[in-house]
C-alpha cells in the first residue's frame, strides 16, 4: 500500500534504532504507519483521534525500543501490540468516554463519510472477505480480544462463555485465518501461473 | 501438561496478543525455547495475526510524518550525532548472502511446487472431461438396454402372443434353439434367445416363414442378444432359420444354405 517503504534487514534497522539514529526511525515510519494507523483507525474510529494515538505510539516506540528482544517475537508484533494498547487505553480513558456522549451531529456525520468511504476501498473489500469467512462467534472473539483489549477470561466473564470455550473460538479463529491466507497466496499463484501457460 | 495441550490451551494467542502476565510470558518462552514444536506453533501464530492486521493498513495523512518526527525528537535534539550512525555492511554480511540464497532457494522451490499442483489440477480437468463423456456413452448405451428389455416385456406379457420354440436340424446343428412369438391378430412376429453357432465370415443366418409350403423371406438376423422384429405374415405354419451369405437370399430363390432351426406353429 505504502509506496515509500524501504527493504530492509530486520536486523539492521533494529541496530539503528537502537542506537537513535533518526534514518531508522525514517524507515521504521514508512514501512510501518499505514500498518499501525489502520489498526489503530479500526479501535478509535476517528481519523482525528486516530493520528493522535499513533504519534503516542510511535513515541513510545522509539523510547522503549532499548527494551524490544528479538529472540521474544518479530518488531512489527511488539509494535502492532504498543499501538493496540495505546489505542486501547485511549478508548478506555474517561476524556475519550465524555468526547463520544457529547459527539454532535457534524462528528457523527463525519464518522459516517469515514465508514462510506472505506466501503470503496479495494483494502477494505479484501477485508470483507476475509472476514466473512469466520464463523460470527469466531469474528467475535477475535475482534473483541484484537480491538477491544479483552483478555480471554474477560470474554468469557462478560459474555457469560466458559472460559474452555473461548479459548477453543480463539484458536479456531486463528486457524482458519491462517488457512485463509495461505489459500490467498495460491489463489494469487494460480491466477499468474494461469496467464502464463 | 504435554505440548500438545499446552498448544490448545490458547496461551500462545494471549502471548502474541501481549495480554500474558510477566510469569505467562516468561512460560511461553521457556517453552517456545524447549520444544520447536510450541515454536513453530507461535510462528504460525505470530504470521497470522500480522497478516491480519495487515489487512486493515490504510496510509495515515501525508503531514502526520513529519509532525510524529518533531514530537519524537524534540526531546533529544542533540543526541543524533555521527557516532550513532552504524556501518550497516560492517555488521552481518554473510547472514545477508544466506538470506539471500535461502529467499531465492524458497522462491524456486514454490515455483515449482506451483507448477506441479497446477498441472495436476489441469491433468485432472482433463480426466473429468474424459469420465463425463464416457458417462454420456454409458447412459445412451443403457437407454437402448433398457428399450429392448421393455419391448421383450410387452411382447411376453401379451397374452396374444403364442409362443414357437424352434428346435436345431439332427444333422446340421442338434442343440440350436430359438424362440419366435407370434401373434395371430396382428400377425406380429419376434425372434428371442437365439442359441446358434457364432456365423463363420461373410455368412449370416436367415429368417424365414413357410406359407402355403413355400418358404418366405422373413428377414435378416442382425444381432443375438435383443429380441427383433422380423416381418409381419398373415398364416404361416412353420418358422425355420438358415445360413446365407452375407445379405442373404429371396423368396424366389429360397433358402440356399442348411437350415439350423425349424419349428410348427
Amino acid at each position: 500500500m505504502s509506496k515509500r517503504k524501504t527493504i530492509i534487514d530486520e536486523g539492521d534497522l533494529i541496530t539503528m534504532l537502537q542506537s537513535k539514529d533518526e534514518r531508522g526511525f525514517s524507515i521504521l515510519y514508512d514501512n510501518y504507519s499505514s500498518a499501525l494507523y489502520g489498526v489503530i483507525l479500526k479501535i478509535v474510529r476517528t481519523e482525528e483521534i486516530a493520528a493522535d494515538v499513533l504519534q503516542d505510539a510511535f513515541v513510545k516506540i522509539w523510547k522503549n525500543i532499548e527494551g524490544y528482544n528479538r529472540t521474544k517475537g518479530t518488531l512489527f508484533t511488539w509494535m502492532l501490540n504498543v499501538a493496540r494498547n495505546t489505542a486501547i487505553d485511549k478508548i478506555r480513558s474517561q476524556d475519550f468516554q465524555n468526547s463520544q456522549r457529547n459527539q454532535d451531529l457534524d462528528s457523527t456525520v463525519e464518522i459516517i463519510d469515514n465508514q462510506a468511504n472505506s466501503q470503496f476501498d479495494i483494502d477494505a473489500i479484501g477485508l470483507k472477505k476475509v472476514v466473512e469467512n469466520l464463523r460470527p462467534e469466531h469474528r467475535q472473539m477475535i475482534d473483541l480480544l484484537y480491538f477491544q483489549g479483552y483478555t480471554q477470561a474477560e470474554v468469557a466473564d462478560e459474555f457469560g462463555i466458559p472460559l474452555g470455550t473461548v479459548k477453543t473460538r480463539v484458536k479456531a479463529a486463528i486457524v482458519h485465518l491462517r488457512q485463509y491466507f495461505v489459500e490467498m497466496i495460491l489463489v494469487i499463484w494460480f491466477g499468474i501461473l494461469d496467464k502464463w501457460i | 501438561m504435554n505440548t500438545k495441550e499446552y498448544i490448545e490451551s490458547g496461551i500462545l494467542e494471549s502471548y502474541v496478543l501481549g495480554i500474558t502476565t510477566a510469569g505467562e510470558s516468561a512460560e511461553v518462552e521457556r517453552m517456545a525455547s524447549e520444544h520447536p514444536e510450541v515454536e513453530i506453533e507461535l510462528e504460525a501464530v505470530r504470521g497470522t495475526l500480522e497478516n491480519y492486521a495487515l489487512q486493515y493498513e490504510k496510509q495515515p495523512p501525508a503531514a502526520l510524518k513529519s509532525k510524529i518526527m518533531a514530537a519524537v525528537f524534540e526531546e533529544q535534539p542533540q543526541q543524533n550525532t555521527k557516532n550513532n550512525i552504524v556501518q550497516l555492511n560492517n555488521t552481518k554480511p554473510q547472514k545477508s548472502t544466506f538470506s539471500m540464497v535461502a529467499s531465492w532457494a524458497l522462491l524456486a522451490l514454490s515455483i515449482g511446487a506451483n507448477i506441479f499442483f497446477f498441472n495436476n489440477w489441469k491433468n485432472s480437468e482433463e480426466k473429468i472431461v474424459a469420465l463425463e463423456s464416457q458417462n454420456q456413452i454409458f447412459a445412451q448405451e443403457n437407454k437402448a438396454i433398457k428399450a429392448s428389455y421393455q419391448e421383450e416385456i410387452a411382447v411376453l406379457q401379451n397374452p396374444d402372443f403364442k409362443v414357437i420354440k424352434l428346435l436345431g436340424q439332427p444333422d446340421v446343428s442338434p442343440n440350436s434353439t430359438a424362440l419366435v412369438y407370434f401373434d395371430k391378430n396382428k400377425q406380429e412376429v419376434y425372434i428371442s434367445a437365439l442359441d446358434l453357432p457364432a456365423a463363420p465370415k461373410g455368412k449370416q443366418y436367415q429368417f424365414w416363414a413357410i406359407v402355403d409350403g413355400k418358404p418366405v423371406d422373413a428377414g435378416m438376423i442382425a444381432g443375438t442378444d435383443n429380441i427383433l422384429k422380423m416381418k409381419s405374415f398373415a398364416k404361416p405354419v412353420a418358422f425355420a432359420i438358415s445360413l446365407e451369405d452375407t445379405g442373404g437370399s429371396t423368396t424366389e430363390a429360397g433358402p440356399k444354405g442348411k437350415i439350423y432351426v425349424m419349428g410348427a406353429v
